[in-house]
């Protein structure tokens, strides 16, 4: 390709591609450009077209041209749903950063061998499907086979008890879905760490604990950041998680979408408030990206 | 004054001896150079008198008090790190002030102390800088300020001088070894290059293989060579297996001549001598009667440096190019070693 475009001068019209940089070469870009408008541009382009139409009974994507859809996200339900993923997401992804970032840090520190076991570990439970693990977790929060008999064996409780429907359930359950994600984000920064940081910062007079806070944590903010960040847009848009494990008080935006477009038939107000989330989760994104800064370890 | 103490210091990583049974003891205020090869434990041995890693057995004594268990921060040692490590996301005064701040000394006092750090290495008015805009030199300046603020009480460095170009390396030496001077701290150096240990230190410490092989003065190390790896490793040298046919008499060949040696010696059978000792003569005019025939010539300019076959063994000499221009016309020349300069060593 680069040959036949070198041969000609520059700004020669050829089949058309007139004086686009590096003629020919050019060309394989169009495959993505396809796929990015296929599989992207023209479903969010449909999205943005049936939440602009008046509800029909008649017809389910509805019809003709109005705002009606986006007058109708101030109510209760829609608001609360959108406050609500929010504060699960912003929950979850603290948590499991709290959990995530020192195992990680632990198990950079082993050797290659047990790093190893480790990641296969970890990115086996990948292979199981959010669905399968939900059930699975509802089984381990009910009252005749879950964890609460567990505990009244070791004299915790006094008999046994069923912890779903529940907040802590749906928390828990998404937490342990987005754990093997923060670990793959987490892992290459801390691994390629240059350990003598840390020296440094001992030899300077800080005690580890210290160090840590002051000179590891620091170091870290992007790919802390980033893996904040895919957590809260995971858990934002939580469907299976919320409506097995969680009550009507547990319900995030994506169930009210799907109980808008299912149960009530109302497909352009549905499109709206997917419209909202997109909204909001880019101002997660923008928000988180900044406290993200630039990053120091390549 | 014994400042700090090393007994019988060892290190085992798995199977493997990295320091074994290492005794030194390192007068205060001294200049201390660990040289050897990469992989001989001097890094390890040094990482050890920092704390940053735990002696499998021995202990480090500072100033008659066991410090062996102590843990790393509470030793107050500065030190340089190969790759600096100096932090990122902080500035230069950040950085410098880094030990003040974990101290808590006032904010007020910090400065002042960094900006007065900062002078000492000659890079003053940079405290707000990034650490990423500077040089490599720079880098290394802000480094050594760092590990003094807490005012140490040593000053460990692990091959520091290691990135920098040579010229900018030599310069950092001299500098190095004055702002030692000035401060009298008691430090540690860890190198590879002997020629750096020799510019630098008061005393060397030849390493290999996890042992100590000689523990000295630069020129000890160089004139007195203790074995044969000392020997090799410090400069070259000419080592010429001998026979010993009386006290300070060798046979080497069919010639037998004196030489001089340590009393400690007189039992090796192996003579070293430094190419610079080696005196070349007409073939007539050998006072040991060596003579050997000229192989290969090198002019180097500030000197001349010549192989000779002697008996079967090469020998190398280097010649001033006065003396050069006498002798150059002959292809055998006589070889005498100047009185001193040839010493036995065990083989």
């Amino acid at each position: 390709m680069a040959t036949i475009s070198e041969m000609r001068p520059s700004g020669l019209n050829i089949r058309g591609l007139k004086n686009v940089p590096g003629g020919l070469s050019q060309l394989p870009l169009i495959w993505p450009a396809l796929m990015i408008l296929g599989f992207f541009a023209i479903p969010l382009f449909f999205l943005f077209r049936v939440s602009l139409a008046n509800r029909d009974p008649a017809v389910y994507q509805g019809t003709g041209f109005s705002l009606q859809a986006f007058t109708q996200l101030g109510q209760p339900m829609v608001l609360n749903a959108v406050s609500f993923s929010v504060m699960l997401s912003l929950i979850v992804a603290s948590i499991s950063m709290l959990v995530t970032f020192p195992a990680t840090y632990f198990i950079t520190r082993l050797s290659r061998r047990a790093q190893v076991a480790w990641l296969i570990g970890f990115l086996s439970t990948l292979a199981l499907s959010e669905v399968l693990i939900t059930f699975s977790w509802q089984i381990l929060l009910s009252k005749k086979a879950g964890m609460s008999n567990v505990l009244v064996m070791l004299g915790i409780l006094d008999e046994s008890m069923s912890l779903a429907p529940s907040f802590g359930g749906v928390v828990a359950c998404i937490i342990y879905l987005v754990i093997p994600f923060n670990f793959m984000t987490l892992y290459p920064g801390l691994s390629r760490l240059d350990t003598s940081y840390l020296e440094a910062a001992r030899t300077l007079g800080a005690r580890p604990t210290r160090a840590f806070f002051e000179i590891l944590l620091p170091l870290m903010r992007k790919p802390i950041a980033t893996a904040f960040l895919t957590t809260v847009i995971m858990t934002i848009g939580a469907y299976v998680a919320p409506i097995v494990l969680g009550g009507p008080a547990n319900w995030t935006i994506g169930v009210v979408i799907s109980e808008v477009a299912i149960t009530g038939q109302n497909l352009p107000l549905a499109s709206a408030i997917a419209i909202l989330l997109m909204l909001v989760t880019a101002m997660l994104v923008l928000g988180i990206n900044r406290i993200g800064g630039k990053g120091y370890v390549s | 004054m014994i400042g700090l103490e090393v007994a019988n210091l060892s290190k085992s990583f798995g199977a493997g001896k990295v320091v074994d049974d290492v005794s030194l003891s390192i007068e205060d205020g001294k200049f201390v150079c660990f040289l050897g090869p990469s992989g001989c434990g001097k890094t390890t041995l040094l990482r050890m008198i920092a704390g940053l890693e735990q002696p499998t057995s021995g202990s480090i004594i500072l100033n008659g008090r066991d410090i062996t268990g102590t843990p790393t921060h509470a030793r107050n040692f500065g030190m340089v790190f190969q790759a600096l490590a100096l932090f990122p996301h902080l500035n230069v005064g950040q950085n410098i002030g880094y030990s003040l701040r974990l101290r808590n000394m006032e904010q007020k006092f910090r400065r002042e102390r960094v900006s007065e750090l900062l002078d000492l290495v000659a890079l003053p008015g940079v405290e707000d800088r990034s650490v990423n805009q500077l040089s490599g030199g720079q880098r290394q300046r802000v480094a050594i300020a760092r590990a003094l603020a807490q005012e140490p009480r040593l000053f460990l460095m692990d091959e520091p001088l290691s990135a920098l170009d040579a010229k900018l390396r030599d310069h950092m030496q001299v500098e190095l070894r004055q702002l030692q001077q000035k401060l009298k701290i008691t430090t540690v150096f860890v190198t590879h290059d002997q020629r750096e240990a020799m510019t630098i230190a008061d005393t060397i410490v030849v390493m290999s293989e996890g042992k100590v092989q000689q523990v000295g003065s630069p020129v000890d190390i160089y004139r007195r060579p203790a074995n044969k790896f000392v020997a090799n490793f410090i400069g070259q040298s000419n080592l010429i297996d001998v026979e010993q046919v009386a006290p300070g008499t060798v046979r080497f060949g069919e010639t037998t001549f004196p030489v001089a040696s340590n009393e400690n010696q007189l039992e090796g059978t192996t003579l070293c001598v430094r190419p610079e000792d080696v005196i070349l003569t007409a073939p007539g005019d050998s006072a040991s009667g060596l003579i050997g025939d000229v192989s290969f010539v090198r002019d180097v300019g500030s000197s001349v440096e010549v192989w000779l076959q002697c008996n079967g063994r090469e020998i190398l000499a280097t010649a001033s190019p006065a003396r050069w221009a006498e002798i150059s016309g002959n292809e055998r020349l006589g070889i005498d070693f100047s009185a001193n300069s040839a010493t036995l060593l065990a083989s």
